[in-house]
């Protein structure tokens, strides 16, 4: 009897078993060689074009049609039940990234002083204030008008002001969240405060503006248009950010979701990339809810004889409170501009749903914009719309974003915070306490997701092999001393748990107890151990932080992986 | 016989699989090729072997590829929804035409010339208009103001306003107007018994000068006050689905002949309301009164007597608000004069009782009333405050002959829900579902309702 159901049925089901299959497969991966530190993403490849993106359409994208399109997702959908989400794909065997056209490693790596994140990555000298400053390009029209300046020594800055209303506001964040986002390690443009008189600025004799779809020669009434808007400092000089032109040829923001397909070095789904699922960890701290696709920009640069896509971040002027033409709203940072949850919350209680932020309270002081730390939540924190990277962020890139953040000390912030050089020292003062409780609150959160180990070292001390690392969450106080229950294995002997009370595993003598040493054995060479972390609160154990270690013929051991589970 | 039918679906059915598959198949790869932003130039690549080797690196298994074709079918409509719509947006980029009109209105209120734009709200129309401001000694600089609007059901409106003029304490407009209602409806008989099928409808053109005027004792108190001459003539209704009133409702007082009346009111008003426009907290309250006589050979002569009082009511949380709202009018026609139907008390449509038909019960006096809870439900995000607030009414109210003579069980209920699009302190869009025993409608209006 001919059933067709039945068979499409079975086909269905080897399908997805397939597809099941296909996901669940794969051990974890050993870094058997040094891992180098330069990504090899700077093949020298063809000039794209200039991907255009408009900025209506991808806040319509990724509000209604992706998180639309995600609902037939069907592997994710299988993942997100068997809490197995897919990973970031550019992570190393150890649980970190490589540097790459993306991202630099920069103080997850090593340390900072003040005078370093002050400095950032500007050059010792700005624009040269004493002018004559050359207006090339300008913009009159739309909330945010500016201008394109040409120093003496021919360099080339984007003239960015703050609201007439608010003072110091726009300038102030952008010019602190570039030193924080420089620091983290993303690519960002260099950017300098500076205050000049209105004199130096002439306007060149190419300098357009643009009317209607057309650009005409720029005029001084356009010039005094744009002066008109901008606040003056109490010595009647003009306050702005001077953001350096970046060398090499703007093609457009690269995608949140999917690869630039004109680029042949990208090969990793960008919402698999670890740095920008945990970009995310980093603009709720920024309270950046503007990070949408148009403040990212692709460039084609040349560097060491080679042509490829450098990715960059840029306008930081909406970070930190500020909307870059005024203050955030209440619910940014709080809710996506749509955001059904809320609205389905809303209705479905018949309005007793109170937003969180509704009775939120900000100072009133010159340079500072509603930004707080009270109601901050790290977990809950949302972008301005559904960002299919920030979407797709597991506890292991949240952690490693935490990890990046914790390293930023209360000094550190400060100085971050001073190159703003607020007039008001009470705005450098709130800031940086928003940004260390801010700081905090994320590293309590992303800590308490995974077993928050990191720094794994062997070392040998008093005649033995030991396994050292750090908890991250007794280094920066969350929680106390506490106990770590451990758990080896080694091919050809049972598996052993031991609790010790230091961050230290005495690996000899443990293998040795085992019936082990240290030469690799003819059933393996791999010794895995699995710790987790007491809490004392609960009784319970932290999820396991596992470390892969390779025996070699010379007894010597190195670590080959690491993995945080969640 | 059965068994060959059975087949021929079978095999009907199978092609039609085949077909979708098969096309399936050929759109999937056109669309990923549709989605390349960008194609490479023809420079040639210098020799990168490394290249390759990172592709394949990351390249997807083959078999997963096909282990995914599933999902891809199901993203097939997706893509095919968005593809134009994408490209769209990045390869026509919308035209600052804001900037253009900004910029244009801008200059003519600087020369003194002021544009004026208005959506009709209920009719599906619009109306445009232009005013000059006009100096003047004595009274400061006034706007006259040419206005004109239509509606596809064919309403019309034109006027001529001079405002506002200052005579001492008060505040004066004067206004001559032409209106042209093409499709108003009558429901007969009159009372809270009318029929919802014995609808009909009349076109009523009113043709009036009126001079209305304010005079504000302080912010919470104003007397406010209207006077002038109107014509008015009732003629058969333009809307084909339904009779005319005067075929249905011959006799009817005011259908036959032309009515000019000289008519003025007065209003007291009490208003302590956070923001009329979008009201949080406070109350309001009118009372009022309208002598209307009859002039030539129109003899119909009679007094409105109206008390209106609302009280809004902050509820814990933000934007939330309770507002509640009594009105009762009562008309007294001297001397037993017969009142025109087109100046009965109405009730029904989107002012009054959501649930019915505009206009679905008219007699002489009228009480109505209502509460509604109005709560937040998106805060859209763009500056000047622009939310949505949703909402639930209660509806209510009656007409009758003599108000001594309602009971309870005359009051008609409807309820329902709404939104309303706010920005700025101002309602701009309203929104509303309602239901009653008889009918349901959805009303979209502009302007606060209350």
């Amino acid at each position: 009897m001919h059933r067709p159901t039945n068979t499409s049925v079975r086909v269905a089901l080897v399908a997805l078993g397939l597809a099941a299959g296909l996901g669940a497969c794969g051990g974890p991966r050993l870094a058997l060689a040094p891992i180098p530190v330069q990504d090899d993403d700077r093949y020298d490849v063809p000039e794209p074009k200039e991907r255009m993106r408009d900025d209506y359409y991808d806040v319509l994208d990724n509000t209604l049609y992706q998180p639309t399109k995600s609902l037939f997702d069907l592997p994710r959908g299988f993942r997100a039940l068997a809490n197995e989400p897919k990973q970031a794909l550019n992570v190393t065997p150890l649980d970190e990234i490589q540097d790459s056209s993306w991202f630099t490693n920069r103080i997850g790596i090593r340390n900072f002083t003040a005078a370093e994140i002050r400095q950032g990555n500007n050059a010792p000298q700005g624009p040269d204030l004493r002018g004559p400053w050359t207006i090339v390009r300008a913009k009159t029209q739309g909330v945010t008008p500016g201008f394109t300046i040409e120093d003496p020594s021919g360099a080339r800055y984007v003239i960015k002001f703050d609201p007439a209303m608010h003072p110091e506001l726009a300038t102030g964040a952008e010019a602190i969240s570039t030193k924080f986002l420089w620091a983290i390690g993303y690519h960002v443009p260099e950017n300098y405060i500076v205050e000049f008189d209105a004199a130096i600025l002439q306007i060149g004799s190419s300098a357009t503006v643009r009317q209607g779809d057309k650009r005409r020669a720029m005029t001084r009434a356009d010039l005094d248009i744009i002066l008109n808007k901008v606040p003056l400092t109490a010595e009647g000089r003009l306050r702005a950010i001077a953001s350096r032109l970046i060398a090499g040829k703007p093609v457009g923001p690269p995608p949140w979701l999917g690869k630039r397909k004109d680029d042949p070095n990208d090969v990793i789904p960008h919402e698999h990339r670890r740095e920008l699922r945990a970009y995310r960890v980093f603009c709720a701290w920024l309270h950046h809810n503007d990070s949408r696709q148009i403040n990212a920009m692709d460039f084609f640069v040349n560097e060491e004889g080679r042509n490829f896509i450098k990715h960059y971040l840029i306008d930081f002027g909406a970070t930190l409170g500020s909307r870059s033409y005024g203050i955030n709203l209440e619910s940014e940072g709080y809710e996506y501009l749509v955001d059904f949850g809320s609205m389905f919350k809303s209705l479905a209680s018949a309005g007793i749903y109170e937003r969180p932020w509704t009775d939120l309270e900000f100072p009133e002081i010159r340079g500072v914009g509603r930004f707080e730390a009270k109601q901050f939540d790290p977990g809950g924190w949302k972008p301005d719309y559904p960002n299919p990277a920030f979407e797709r962020m597991t506890p292991q890139d949240g952690f490693w974003g935490a990890k990046i953040v914790m390293r930023f000390d209360d000094a550190l912030i400060r100085a971050a915070v001073e190159s703003a050089e607020f007039t008001d020292p009470r705005a450098t003062d709130y800031i940086t306490e928003v940004l260390i409780e801010r700081r905090n609150r994320i590293g309590r959160r992303w800590f308490a997701q995974v077993n928050p180990l990191d720094r794994f070292e062997l070392q040998v001390a008093g005649g033995d092999l030991k396994l050292r690392f750090t908890d991250l969450a007794v280094q920066y106080g969350f929680e106390t001393a506490r106990k770590y229950q451990v758990q080896i294995e080694v091919p050809g002997a049972a598996s052993q748990t031991l609790v010790f009370d230091s961050a230290e595993v005495p690996l000899a003598s443990v293998l040795q107890s085992m019936g082990k040493n240290l030469t690799a054995g003819v059933e393996g060479n791999l010794i895995r151990v699995a710790i987790r972390s007491a809490l004392p609160h609960t009784g319970n154990w932290t999820p396991a932080a596992r470390v892969t270690m390779l025996r070699q013929s010379d007894a010597t051991v190195r670590i080959v992986a690491i993995d945080h589970e969640s | 016989m059965g068994c060959d039918m059975q087949d021929a679906r079978q095999r009907q059915r199978r092609r039609r699989f085949s077909f979708l598959a098969w096309l399936c198949l050929i759109l999937l790869p056109l669309v990923g090729m549709a989605q390349e932003e960008a194609t490479p130039s023809d420079r040639p690549l210098r020799d990168e072997p490394g290249l390759e080797a990172r592709r394949q690196r990351y390249a997807s298994h083959p078999a997963k590829s096909i282990a995914l074709f599933p999902v891809r079918v199901i993203e097939l409509p997706f893509q095919l929804l968005n593809y134009p719509v994408e490209h769209w947006f990045v390869r026509k980029r919308p035209e600052p035409l804001t900037e253009k009109v900004v910029v244009f209105l801008r200059a003519a209120e600087e020369d003194g010339v002021s544009i004026e734009a208005r959506l009709e709200s209920g009719h599906s129309g619009f109306g445009g208009g232009v005013g000059y401001r006009l100096p003047h000694s004595l009274t400061g600089p006034v706007n006259l103001r040419f206005f004109g609007g239509a509606t596809n059901r064919g309403y019309q409106q034109y006027f001529v306003q001079l405002d506002t003029l200052r005579v001492g304490s008060a505040n004066l407009w004067l206004r001559g107007q032409y209106l042209d209602l093409a499709q108003e409806s009558y429901y007969g008989p009159l009372g809270i018994d009318s029929e919802l099928d014995q609808r009909s409808n009349y076109e009523l053109q009113i043709a009036s000068a009126i001079l209305y005027g304010e005079i504000a004792g302080d912010p919470t108190f104003k007397l406010t006050f209207d006077g002038g001459f109107s014509r008015n003539d009732a003629r058969p209704g333009e809307n084909d689905e339904f009779p005319t009133t005067h075929s249905l409702f011959a006799g009817v007082e005011g259908l036959d002949e032309r009515l000019d009346f000289v008519e003025g009111g007065l209003a007291l008003v009490w208003d302590r309301r956070d923001n009329p426009t979008y009201t949080n907290r406070g109350s309001f309250a009118q009372a009022s009164v309208h002598l209307v006589g009859g002039v030539g050979d129109t003899d119909n002569s009679f007094a409105k007597y109206g008390l209106e009082v609302r009280q809004y009511l902050p509820l814990p949380g933000a934007r939330r608000t309770l507002g509640l709202r009594i009105a009762g009018m009562i008309t007294d026609n001297f001397a037993d004069a017969e009142i025109p139907f087109f100046r009965l008390e109405r009730l029904g449509g989107s002012r009054t009782l959501r649930g019915v038909q505009t206009y679905r019960f008219s007699d002489k006096d009228m009480l109505r009333g209502g509460l509604e809870y109005r709560f937040p439900f998106w805060f859209i995000g763009l500056e000047n405050g622009a939310a949505i607030d949703a909402l639930a009414f209660f509806d209510f109210g009656t007409v009758m002959p003599n108000l001594e003579e309602v009971t309870w069980r005359d009051l008609q209920p409807t309820g329902g829900f709404g939104f309303r699009i706010v920005a700025r302190d101002r309602v701009f869009v309203r929104t509303d579902f309602a239901w009653s025993e008889e009918d349901s409608r959805v009303h979209i209006g502009f302007g606060s309702l209350h």
